[in-house]
C-alpha cells in the first residue's frame, strides 16, 4: 500500500533550509543539497578529473561510471558555473556534494536518478517570475529498482490534460498553476497523487502493487505472501462477481481459475453447478472440500457480493493441512469483514432477462409435424397415431397456412377429429424470464469496534410459462470485530440465508414436472390446448390441466444460519493464537402438493377430473459444529525467516429428517398435514459423523530466495473402525526464487520474475459410506402391500469388509512462475501427477452365488496427470490522451485419468480395467449410409443369419420393426462395418481380449478446457469480459432433443434441422436415416442408439460467460448529491457461444458436455439426454452506488 | 508474559479437551439397525421376513414381453426366448442367475434361531423356507441342475466354487422346505401374506412342474412328485375355504376376476396388491399402447376355445377361414372375456368401443386383466395381480391325476368341471375325451403318449391354456411337456379372405378396411385401417395377419434350459454351461 514519493518531506525541508543558512553564513558557496534518503544505494566510487567543464560534462562522466542518470531541464543549466574537480574513488554522495558546492541547484537522488533542479533561493522575485512564466512541469518516473517506467499516465487532477512518460521515464506537462496536483498511475503500480508544490521538476518512484508479488494469498489456517508460495494455489479477488446476475457464485468462477472445473448441466437457477479440482480423483467420486471462512460450507449459499477472495488449493502440499478431506482439492472462500473508518454504504442492483441459449423453434406447423410423426410410426408398425386420412391432412395444411381457422369436428362414430394449430413449446415455456437482485452493504466503525452488514435479495422466474414459479433468495450477514486491548481481538460473524423455489407440474397419477414425459410426449400441434376453456390433453396425461389450475406444486425451501465466534490473541511479537467455534444449522423444508384437476381427454372429449389429492412434507435439520484452535509464530534471524503453525480441529455433524404424507386433504387450496384424512407415510432418517485432526505447518526461507514448507496433519474420522481410524498426511514443498539470484540480474529486463516450485504430499480421502464397518441392516418400507398398506422390513446387511481405511492420494506438483517486462506479462505453469491408491471398492469378483456385492476393500488405483498454464498481461496505453488500463488473462489446462490398479482379471469391459483411460469412448465404425435399397439388402444378405449376426446393432430394423415394408435395411440406414471380419457385427465377449467390432473412437472428457478474462477501463468507462470453453470433447448424442422422431415418434418437440437432414433419394448426402426410421435411437441394439463414429460429435466450444460495460458518472456531478460513486452497467451472461463441432443449435454444448461428471469417473462416458432446463443467456442492467 | 502464559494454557487446555474426548469419533448410527442386536423377538422375525415378499412376481407375470412371453400372445416386440434368439449373458449374475434373494433368506435362517420365542421361530422359519423353495423352484425351472446352499456364503468359502447339484437333490430340498412350511404356517385366509394355503398351492405347482418335466424329459422318479402335487391340491381343495369366483355370472365373472381393482379371497390365494397411492403398474399401457405393447392373441389359441355347447370350434368346416364376427359367435364365454369380441366395451363401461386394430398385432386385442381406460396410460394401472388362485390348483389336480393315470370322472367334476360350471360350459367327460382324442390338439402336442388318458390329457391342456391365459404359465407348460417345437408353429392372427371392408360388430357397417397401399374408397364408418404392404397377410391379398413374420428355431437339445453367464463360468471353473450353450 505504501508508495514512496521521493520528495523532501516538510520537516526535512526545514532542516535543509537551516543548513543552507549555515552554509550561506560561511559565505563560500550557495550550495544547496538535499538528500532524502536511501543512501546505501549510492555507495559507488567515482573518480573524476575535470577542468573548466560544464555541468553537462560532469553529469555525463558520472553517468558513465555509476549507472546513475541525471535529470534536469537544459535551460536550468545556464545558471550553473563551470567547475574544476579532481576526485579519486570518492563516494558518489561526496562527489555530488563537492560538485554542487556553490552552484544554485538542489539535487536529489531517487532510484538511480539524480534530479537536478535550479534553485535561486534568495532571489525571491526572480523565483516568482519564474513560477509565473514557467508552467511546464517535468519529471521522471522509475520503479523501485530504479528502472525508468515507460507509458505511465500523468494527468492534471480535475482537468483533462494528460501525458505519458517516455522510454527514459521522463515526462513533461503544461499546467495552469504550480499549485495544481498531478495524478500518476500505471498498471501494476500504486497510483500516486503528486502536489506540484511550486516545483517544476519531480522524480517519482512507483511502488508495485501487491497484486504481483506482495499479495497475500489465503492458505489453510493462514495467509502466505504470493512470492513465498511453493505450492499450487490459485486465487482471485472476487471483484467482478458482485454485479453479475447470478443466483450463486459458482457460475462466476467458471474459467477464472485454472484447474477448477465448473460444470453447468442445467439452466435451473435453483441448481448449483458441479465443482471439481483437477479432474478425476477417485472411482468412488467426491468433490473438493469447500470452506467458507474456515468452516465447511455450501458455496451456493454465499452472497456473491460478500466474497472477498476465492482460493483453490490444488496440490497435496497446499491441501495437506486439511488431511483426510483435502484429497479432492480445497476451495477457500473468505468473506468481507468491516473496516475501521467512516460509514461506507454500497448499494448494487441488477434487473435481468434470461432466454435460452439454444434454438427453441421446434416444429409447430401441424401439417409438417403430423406428416413427420406419422411417417416415423408407420415405418415402425404400419399404423399412425392420428388415423387421419388424406382429406384430414388437406384441412390441417390449410389451417397451418392460415387459410382456415383451427377447429375440431365430431365424426359419425361419436369421436372427434382435430384441426388445430397450437405451438406447444410457446404455450409451456417462456421466451424471457425476468429476474432482479439488490444488494446493500454497510461497513465502518472505530479501530476498537468495527463491523460489516450486508443483505441481498435475489429473485428470478422459472421458464415455465403458465403459472409464475419464482425462486427467491435472501442473504444477510453481520460481522463485528471488537479489539478488547492490545493483545486480544474478538469477532463474531452471523450469516443467515434462505432459498425458496416453487415448481409447478402435475399428472393424472401424481407428479410430473415440465421436463418429464407429461410434456415431452404426445403434444401434437393439431390438438387444441383447450376446449371451452378447459385444458385439453388428447393423451390424458394432464400436464396442462394441472398447470392451468396451478394446484400441483413443489416447494423447496432451505435456510441456513451460521454463527462463528473467534478470538485472536497476540501475546508476543510474532505470535498469534486463534480460536474459533462455529455453529451451522441447515433447515430444509420441502413440500409436494398434488391435487385433482379438470381436463378434457381423448377423441370423445371426455371431461375428467384426474390427479391425486396428496401432500408430502419433508423436513430436515442438519447441525454442524466446528472448532479450530491454531497458533502461528514468526521469527526472523537475520536472513532466515521461520514460521510455525500448529493447530487442532474438530467437527461433527448430526442430521435428522422426517417425511410425512397425507392423502385426501379436505381443502384443495391448502397444504397442511392437518387437513389430511389418510396417513400414507411417516418416515425418518438420521446421520452422524465426526472428524478430528491435529495439524502443523513449518515455513522457512532464506533471503526470500530459498523456500521450504512442510505440512502435516494427523486425522481421525468416525467413518472408520477405531483400529484404522487415524491417518497421517504429510507434505513438503520447496521453491527457488531464481530471479533473485545475482546471476539473474542481466536477464532481469526481459524476465523480471522467475520462481521454481515443487511439492509432494500424501492425502487421504474419507469419502466412503458411513457405517461400512458394522453389520447394518437397512430398514425400509416394502413395495409389497398388505391390505393396501406398505409393510416395514429389515434388510440383510452387506458383507463386512476385511478392512476399511483411507483412500490415499499422493500428488507431485512442479511449477514455475514467470514475469516478463516488469511483470507486465506473468505466466504460471504447473504439472502434476496424482496417484490415488487403496480406493475402496468391491474386492475380487466372486461368483454370483455369493449373493451380494463383493466385500469392499482398499484395492484400486488411479493416476491423474495434468497441467495448468495461466498467462496474464496487464498494461496501459494512452487513448485520446487518457490512459486505458488493460488486463488480460488466459488459462489453459488438461488432465487425464488412468486406472492403474483394478481387480478385473478377465478384462471385462463393463467394469474398470487396469490401463483404462477414463472417458474413453468405444464404438463401432460406420461407413456412411446405404445409398440404395439394393445396396442395403446386399449388405444384409451377406450375413449368414442377419437376425443374430446383426442383432446387436440393427436389432430394431431387422427384428423388431413391424412394418414389413420397413423391416430390414434400406437406403439411408447407416452402414456398420464388421471390423474384425468374423461375420457378425457385435461387441464379441465385451472383454479386452475380444471386443468384436468396437474400438476406441473418442474421449468424453474435455480436452484442454480454457478460460479467459479481459478487463479495461478508460476515463469513466469500464469493460469486463470473461469466457470459458473446451477445445475438444466427444459426445455421442442421446435423447429426445437430438434424435427427435428417431427416438420417439410421438415426441412433442422435434427440432427443425433434423427432418431437413434426413436421407432422401434426392438428397443422398444427408446425415440421418430416412424419416420413417422411428425408434432407431431408443436404447441399445438399435442402429442410432449404439455408439458409433458417424454421429460422434465434438461439443467443444468457446463461450463468453460474461460481458460487462460500466460507466461511472463524473464525481463532480455525483458529489452534488452526496454520492461518492455512481456507476451504471450492462451485464450479459452466456451471450456469445461458438461451437467448434457440428452440434445442432438446439443443444447447448456446455450442457451436452457436462453429462460426464469429473467427480465420478464411473460416469465418465455417460451421456446426457438433455430433456432439461435449457441454459440461459441473461441480459441485465443495474447500478452500483457508494455513499 | 503473564497474558501469553494464560492464553497458551488455554490453548493447551483446548487441545487436551479435544484430544481427551476419545468418544468424539465413536458415532453410533441413529437410524439404522445393528444386526447383532436383532432377531430377538417375534416382531423382529416378522419384520425381517416382510422383506422376502418382493421376491414374488409383480405385474410382469402377466406381461407378454416378460413372464408371460409364450405362443399365446404376440406383442409388438417379441421377446428373444420366443424367437429363439436368446444369447449367453455375459455379466456375472445376469440373465436370471442372481442369488441375492437366497442370501437374504439364508441370512435369516442362520440367525433366527437365537430368538427365544419358539412359536415365532416355527412360523417365520416356515415363511423363510417357503421363499427358499420358491427361489430354488425358479432356478431349477430355468437352469436345471443348480448348486444348493443352505447357509450364508462368506467371501472365502470354498463352496462358492462348487459344481452344480442335481435337480433331484435340489427338488428334494424344495419339497422338504415346502412340507415344513405347510406344517408350520397358519391355516389362515390372507390375500397378501404367505399362509399354509399358499404353501400348498406352491407345492401343487412345483410338484406338477417337476413331475411332468421329468416324465416328458425322461428323468426317473416323477410319480412321487405327481402324487405329491395331487395330494397338495386335494388338501387345498378340501380343507380350505376357497371357492371359485362367480359373482356377476357366466357372462362377466371371469373377466371381472382379473380386471377388478381389488382382489378378494373367494378364489384368490395370494395376490400382489396395487393401489393408486402406493403402487401402480403399467400393464394397461403395455396391452393397449400402439407403440409399446399392442398385444394380440394368436389364432391357434382362439381356435382352442370350445364352442358354447362344448363342441370343438376346429371341427367346424372352414373354421380356419372364418371372418371375425362369425368366429366369435357361440364360443366359450371366456373367449370374449379374454379378447375383445364384437360387443367389446371397456371394463367398467357398457358403450361398445369402436374397433381399433392399431392396438393389437393379431386383430385379437387382449383384455384379460385389462382395467378401465383411466388405467391405460403408462404406469397408471392398479388392478391387483393374482399369483396363486384356486383355479390353477384345480387344473394342477386334474393334470397330475391324468398323468399318473389315476384320473376319475369324480376328479374332473371336483376340478375342471367347476371351472366349466362357472362359465356355463358343459362338463368335460372323461370317457368321451379319451374315446376321441382331439386331432387339432394332438398335432399341437405330439409328445403326449398314446395312453388311455391321451384324450383327457389333451383336453386338460386345452382347459389350462384357456383358463390360465396370460397368467404366466404357458412357457413353463410347454417346457415341462417337452413341446418346445410348438413355438416353431406360425404365430398368426385374424384371417381376412380378401381386401376391402369388414363389419366386426355385426351392425351392418364396416369397421375395418384392408387395402394395399391405397385406402381410398374406404367406407366412412371405418375406424381401423390395415395396409397389407405394411402389415402383411400370410397369403398376399388374403390370409391371416402375420405380425410375427419370423421363423422360430427351437433347439430341443438346448432351449429347454437357460444359459449361465460367461463371467460366472470364468469365476467358477467347476460350473458347467447348460448343454448347447457352450461356445
Amino acid at each position: 500500500m505504501q508508495f514512496k514519493l521521493y520528495l523532501c518531506s516538510p520537516s526535512s525541508r526545514a532542516v535543509l533550509k537551516k543548513c543552507m543558512r549555515i552554509m550561506k553564513l560561511t559565505a563560500i558557496l550557495s550550495l544547496v543539497f538535499a538528500v532524502c534518503s536511501y543512501g546505501s544505494t549510492n555507495a559507488q566510487k567515482i573518480s573524476l578529473q575535470l577542468k573548466n567543464s560544464s555541468l553537462k560534462t560532469l553529469f555525463q562522466s558520472i553517468e558513465n561510471q555509476s549507472g546513475y542518470h541525471f535529470f534536469y531541464a537544459d535551460e536550468d543549466l545556464r545558471h550553473g558555473a563551470p567547475l574544476n574537480i579532481e576526485v579519486h574513488n570518492m563516494e558518489l554522495n561526496d562527489v555530488l556534494r563537492t560538485c554542487f558546492k556553490g552552484q544554485p541547484f538542489k539535487y536529489s537522488i531517487v532510484a538511480k536518478t539524480i534530479m537536478v533542479r535550479y534553485d535561486p533561493e534568495d532571489d525571491a522575485t526572480a523565483a516568482e517570475t519564474a513560477i509565473k512564466t514557467d508552467t511546464t512541469v517535468r519529471g521522471v518516473i522509475k520503479d523501485e529498482q530504479g528502472e525508468p517506467l515507460n507509458g505511465v499516465s500523468i494527468i492534471l487532477k480535475g482537468g483533462h490534460e494528460g501525458t505519458t512518460s517516455n522510454n527514459d521515464g521522463s515526462f513533461k506537462i503544461n499546467v495552469p498553476s504550480l499549485s495544481d496536483t498531478l495524478e500518476i498511475s500505471f498498471v501494476g503500480y500504486q497510483s500516486v497523487t503528486l502536489p506540484i508544490d511550486n516545483r517544476t521538476l519531480h522524480a517519482v518512484s512507483l511502488t508495485a502493487k501487491p497484486s504481483s508479488l506482495e499479495e497475500l494469498v489465503i492458505v489453510g489456517y493462514g495467509t502466505q505472501k504470493k512470492e513465498n508460495l511453493t505450492t499450487a494455489v490459485s486465487q482471485i479477488t472476487a471483484k467482478e462477481l458482485d454485479t453479475r446476475p447470478l443466483p450463486n457464485v459458482v457460475s462466476a468462477l467458471q474459467g477464472q481459475l485454472p484447474g477448477l472445473n465448473i460444470q453447468t448441466s442445467t439452466g435451473d437457477p435453483g441448481k448449483t453447478p458441479e465443482i471439481n479440482v483437477r479432474g478425476f480423483n477417485s472411482i468412488n467420486g467426491g468433490g473438493p472440500l469447500i470452506l467458507i471462512d474456515g468452516i465447511v460450507g455450501d458455496i451456493d449459499r454465499v452472497n456473491p457480493a460478500d466474497i472477498e477472495t476465492v482460493t483453490v488449493l490444488k496440490d497435496a502440499a497446499s491441501s495437506a493441512i486439511y488431511g483426510a478431506r483435502g484429497a479432492f482439492g480445497v476451495v477457500l472462500i473468505t468473506t468481507k469483514k468491516g473496516k475501521a473508518g467512516s460509514l461506507a454504504v454500497n448499494y448494487t442492483n441488477n434487473f435481468s432477462e434470461t432466454t435460452p441459449t439454444t434454438r427453441t423453434d421446434f416444429i409447430s406447423d401441424p401439417y409438417v409435424y403430423g406428416k413427420t410423426v406419422d411417417a416415423a410410426l408407420t415405418g415402425y408398425n404400419g399404423t399412425t397415431y392420428t388415423g387421419y386420412n388424406d382429406q384430414d391432412w388437406e384441412i390441417i395444411k390449410k389451417v397451418a397456412d392460415g387459410e382456415i381457422d383451427p377447429y375440431y369436428e365430431e365424426q359419425p362414430d361419436g369421436t372427434y377429429k382435430f384441426y388445430g394449430n397450437t405451438n406447444w413449446y410457446d404455450y409451456l415455456f417462456r421466451k424471457w424470464q425476468p429476474g432482479q437482485m439488490h444488494n446493500l452493504s454497510l461497513s465502518g466503525g472505530s479501530e476498537k469496534l468495527h463491523g460489516y452488514l450486508s443483505g441481498r435479495y435475489y429473485k428470478t422466474t422459472s421458464i415455465q410459462n403458465i403459472v409464475d414459479a419464482p425462486l427467491t433468495k435472501y442473504n444477510l450477514k453481520a460481522s463485528l470485530t471488537f479489539k478488547a486491548n492490545k493483545w486480544l481481538e474478538i469477532s463474531d460473524d452471523i450469516q443467515y440465508n434462505n432459498s425458496d423455489q416453487k415448481e409447478y407440474g402435475g399428472y393424472r397419477n401424481g407428479w410430473g414436472g415440465i421436463w418429464s414425459t407429461t410434456t415431452w410426449y404426445n403434444l401434437f400441434p393439431f390438438y387444441p390446448s383447450e376446449i371451452n376453456g378447459v385444458p385439453f390433453d388428447f393423451s390424458g396425461g394432464g400436464a396442462q390441466g394441472a398447470l392451468e389450475q396451478g394446484n400441483n406444486w413443489k416447494k423447496y425451501f432451505e435456510e441456513q444460519f451460521i454463527n462463528t465466534i473467534a478470538a485472536k490473541v497476540t501475546p508476543l511479537k510474532g505470535m498469534e493464537l486463534n480460536f474459533n467455534y462455529s455453529n451451522k444449522i441447515n433447515h430444509v423444508s420441502n413440500t409436494t402438493r398434488m391435487n385433482t384437476f379438470d381436463i378434457i381427454v381423448g377423441d370423445r372429449l371426455q371431461a375428467e377430473n384426474v390427479g391425486v389429492n396428496r401432500l408430502t412434507e419433508d423436513r430436515g435439520r442438519g447441525d454442524y459444529r466446528a472448532m479450530n484452535i491454531f497458533g502461528t509464530y514468526n521469527r526472523d534471524i537475520k536472513d532466515h525467516h521461520f514460521k510455525l503453525m500448529l493447530g487442532y480441529n474438530q467437527e461433527n455433524y448430526v442430521s435428522d429428517n422426517i417425511t410425512a404424507e397425507q392423502g385426501g386433504l379436505l381443502f384443495d387450496e391448502l397444504a397442511n398435514l392437518n387437513l389430511g384424512t389418510e396417513l400414507l407415510r411417516a418416515d425418518g432418517s438420521a446421520t452422524v459423523w465426526a472428524v478430528q485432526g491435529y495439524f502443523g505447518r513449518f515455513n522457512y526461507d532464506y533471503k526470500n530466495k530459498y523456500l521450504l514448507e512442510v505440512n502435516a496433519r494427523y486425522d481421525g474420522s468416525s467413518r472408520f473402525p477405531s483400529e484404522s481410524r487415524w491417518g497421517m498426511f504429510p507434505s513438503v514443498s520447496t521453491g527457488w526464487y531464481v530471479s533473485r539470484e545475482r546471476f539473474w540480474q542481466p536477464l532481469k529486463n526481459a524476465i523480471s520474475n522467475f520462481k521454481l516450485r515443487g511439492s509432494y504430499g500424501k492425502l487421504g480421502n474419507q469419502n466412503v459410506d458411513l457405517y461400512t464397518f458394522s453389520e447394518i441392516m437397512g430398514l425400509g418400507q416394502s413395495s409389497w402391500l398388505v391390505n393396501g398398506q406398505k409393510i416395514n422390513y429389515a434388510g440383510v446387511p452387506a458383507p463386512l469388509p476385511s478392512a476399511v481405511s483411507w483412500e490415499k492420494t499422493k500428488t507431485l506438483d512442479v511449477g514455475v512462475d514467470l514475469g516478463f517486462l516488469q511483470n507486465k506479462i506473468t505466466a504460471s505453469f504447473d504439472w502434476y501427477e496424482k496417484r490415488t491408491d487403496g480406493m475402496y471398492l468391491p474386492g475380487e469378483p466372486l461368483p454370483a452365488v455369493f449373493g451380494a456385492s463383493e466385500p469392499q476393500e482398499n484395492i484400486a488405483g488411479l493416476r491423474n496427470r495434468g497441467f495448468e498454464l495461466n498467462i496474464g498481461y496487464h498494461d496501459q496505453f494512452s487513448v485520446a490522451g487518457s490512459p486505458l488500463h488493460f488486463n488480460a488473462s488466459v488459462s489453459l489446462y488438461n488432465f487425464k485419468g488412468v486406472i492403474t490398479k483394478y481387480p478385473n482379471p478377465n478384462g471385462i469391459m463393463s467394469n474398470f480395467w487396469e490401463g483404462q483411460e477414463l472417458g474413453q469412448i468405444w464404438g463401432y465404425h460406420i461407413d456412411g449410409q446405404f445409398q440404395s435399397d439394393e445396396e442395403a439388402k446386399a449388405f444384409q444378405d451377406q450375413f449368414e443369419n442377419p437376425t443374430k449376426d446383426l442383432g446387436q446393432v440393427y436389432k430394431f430394423i431387422i427384428n423388431t420393426a413391424q412394418n414389413k415394408e420397413w423391416k430390414g435395411l434400406k437406403a439411408g440406414d447407416i452402414h456398420y462395418v464388421d471390423l474384425d471380419g468374423d461375420g457378425s457385427i457385435d461387441k464379441g465377449d465385451y472383454t479386452l481380449e475380444d471386443h468384436g467390432d468396437i474400438r476406441p473412437i473418442g474421449n468424453a472428457m474435455p480436452k484442454l478446457p480454457f478460460g479467459f478474462t479481459l478487463s479495461a477501463d478508460w476515463k469513466n468507462f469500464d469493460f469486463y469480459m470473461a469466457g470459458t470453453g473446451v477445445v475438444h470433447q466427444d459426445w455421442y448424442p442421446t435423447g429426445d432433443i437430438f434424435w427427435g422422431t428417431y427416438e420417439r415418434p410421438y415426441l412433442s418437440f422435434i427440432r427443425k434441422d433434423l427432418i431437413t437432414n434426413a436421407w432422401t433419394p434426392e438428397n443422398p448426402e444427408r446425415t440421418y436415416p430416412q424419416i420413417y426410421r422411428g425408434y432407431t435411437s431408443l436404447g441399445a441394439n438399435r442402429s442410432l442408439g449404439e455408439v458409433n463414429d458417424y454421429y460422434l460429435l465434438n461439443v467443444g466450444y468457446l463461450r463468453v460467460k460474461n460481458l460487462t460495460l460500466g460507466y461511472t458518472l463524473p464525481e463532480k456531478l455525483t458529489s452534488r448529491w452526496q454520492i461518492k460513486k455512481l456507476r451504471i452497467y450492462f451485464s450479459g451472461e452466456n451471450i456469445l457461444t461458438w461451437r467448434f463441432g457440428d452440434l445442432t443449435k438446439y443443444i447447448d454444448p456446455e450442457q451436452a458436455g457436462s453429462a460426464i461428471s469429473y467427480n465420478d469417473p464411473s460416469g465418465a462416458v455417460s451421456r446426457a439426454r438433455l430433456e432439461d432446463y435449457p441454459i440461459g443467456k441473461t441480459y441485465s442492467v443495474g447500478i452500483n452506488l457508494t455513499l | 508474559m503473564k497474558i501469553s502464559n494464560i492464553t497458551i494454557c488455554m490453548l493447551l487446555a483446548g487441545l487436551l479437551l479435544g484430544g481427551c474426548n476419545k468418544d468424539y469419533l465413536n458415532t453410533v448410527p441413529k437410524d439404522r439397525l445393528d444386526a447383532t442386536k436383532f432377531f430377538n423377538t417375534a416382531k423382529d422375525l416378522e419384520v425381517y421376513t416382510n422383506g422376502f415378499y418382493t421376491q414374488l412376481p409383480d405385474y410382469h407375470l402377466y406381461d407378454a414381453s416378460y413372464g408371460e412371453s409364450s405362443d399365446d400372445i404376440v406383442p409388438l416386440i417379441a421377446p428373444d426366448r420366443i424367437k429363439g434368439t436368446r444369447i449367453v449373458p455375459v455379466a456375472s449374475g445376469s440373465g436370471d442367475w442372481a442369488w441375492s434373494d437366497l442370501r437374504t433368506i439364508n441370512y435369516f435362517l442362520t440367525h433366527y434361531q437365537k430368538c427365544p420365542d419358539e412359536a415365532a421361530k416355527l412360523r417365520y422359519g416356515a415363511v423363510a423356507r417357503f421363499f427358499r423353495a420358491f427361489f430354488y423352484y425358479d432356478k431349477v425351472r430355468k437352469f436345471g441342475d443348480v448348486p444348493w446352499y443352505n447357509k450364508v456364503l462368506s467371501a472365502d468359502d470354498e463352496d462358492l466354487y462348487k459344481a452344480r447339484d442335481s435337480r433331484q437333490l435340489v427338488m428334494d430340498s424344495v419339497v422338504a422346505d415346502l412340507d415344513f412350511a405347510i406344517a408350520n404356517l397358519p391355516a389362515e385366509v390372507k390375500i397378501n401374506e404367505i399362509t399354509k394355503y399358499t404353501a400348498l398351492a406352491l407345492k401343487s405347482r412345483v410338484c406338477l412342474f417337476e413331475g411332468t418335466y421329468r416324465k416328458y424329459h425322461g428323468i426317473t422318479d416323477f410319480e412321487d412328485l405327481l402324487k405329491a402335487s395331487a395330494e397338495a391340491s386335494s388338501q387345498l381343495m378340501t380343507e380350505s375355504p376357497y371357492k371359485l369366483y362367480t359373482k356377476g355370472g357366466a357372462g362377466s365373472c371371469y373377466r371381472d376376476l382379473f380386471a377388478r381393482n381389488d382382489q378378494t379371497t373367494e378364489e384368490t390365494i395370494l395376490a400382489k396388491d396395487y393401489n393408486p397411492d402406493f403402487g401402480r403398474h403399467t400393464l394397461g399401457y403395455l396391452m393397449t399402447s400402439p407403440t409399446s405393447g399392442s398385444w394380440g392373441m394368436t389364432q391357434d389359441l382362439v381356435n382352442s376355445y370350445l364352442m358354447k355347447d362344448g363342441t370343438k370350434f376346429t371341427d367346424i368346416a372352414g373354421y380356419d377361414k372364418m371372418a371375425f364376427y362369425e368366429l366369435m359367435q357361440n364360443r366359450d364365454p371366456r373367449l370374449t372375456q379374454s379378447t375383445a369380441g364384437p360387443d367389446f366395451a371397456v371394463y367398467g363401461t357398457t358403450a361398445p368401443e369402436p374397433v381399433s386394430l392399431n392396438a393389437t398385432t393379431t386383430g385379437y386385442r387382449v383384455i384379460k386383466a385389462l382395467p378401465g381406460k383411466d388405467q391405460w396410460s403408462s404406469s397408471s394401472s392398479y388392478n391387483d395381480i393374482i399369483i396363486f388362485r384356486l383355479g390353477e390348483v384345480l387344473l394342477n389336480y386334474a393334470e397330475a391325476k391324468a398323468e399318473l393315470g389315476t384320473l376319475t370322472q369324480q376328479d374332473l367334476n371336483q376340478s375342471i368341471n367347476l371351472l366349466r360350471d362357472r362359465v356355463d360350459m358343459p362338463h368335460l367327460d372323461l370317457s368321451a375325451a379319451n374315446a376321441h382324442p382331439d386331432s387339432y390338439l394332438a398335432a399341437m402336442y405330439p409328445h403326449v403318449g398314446n395312453t388311455a388318458n391321451k384324450g383327457v390329457i389333451l383336453e386338460i391342456r386345452r382347459e389350462r391354456r384357456v383358463e390360465l391365459f396370460d397368467e404366466g404359465f404357458r412357457w413353463d407348460d410347454l417346457m415341462r411337456w417337452k413341446e418346445g417345437k410348438k413355438l416353431e408353429k406360425p404365430m398368426v392372427g385374424l384371417y381376412f379372405p380378401h381386401l376391402g371392408a369388414y363389419d366386426f360388430t355385426g351392425d351392418g357397417k364396416a369397421d375395418v378396411y384392408v387395402y394395399s397401399g391405397d385406402k381410398s374408397g374406404a367406407p366412412s364408418s371405418v375406424t381401423s385401417f390395415i395396409d397389407i404392404k405394411q402389415r402383411p397377410l400370410t397369403s398376399g391379398q388374403s390370409g391371416n395377419m402375420n405380425p410375427f413374420d419370423y421363423q422360430v428355431h427351437f433347439d430341443e437339445n438346448k432351449d429347454y434350459l437357460q444359459p449361465i453367464p460367461l463371467e460366472d463360468l470364468k469365476l467358477n471353473k467347476n460350473l458347467d454351461q447348460n448343454p448347447g450353450w457352450e461356445q
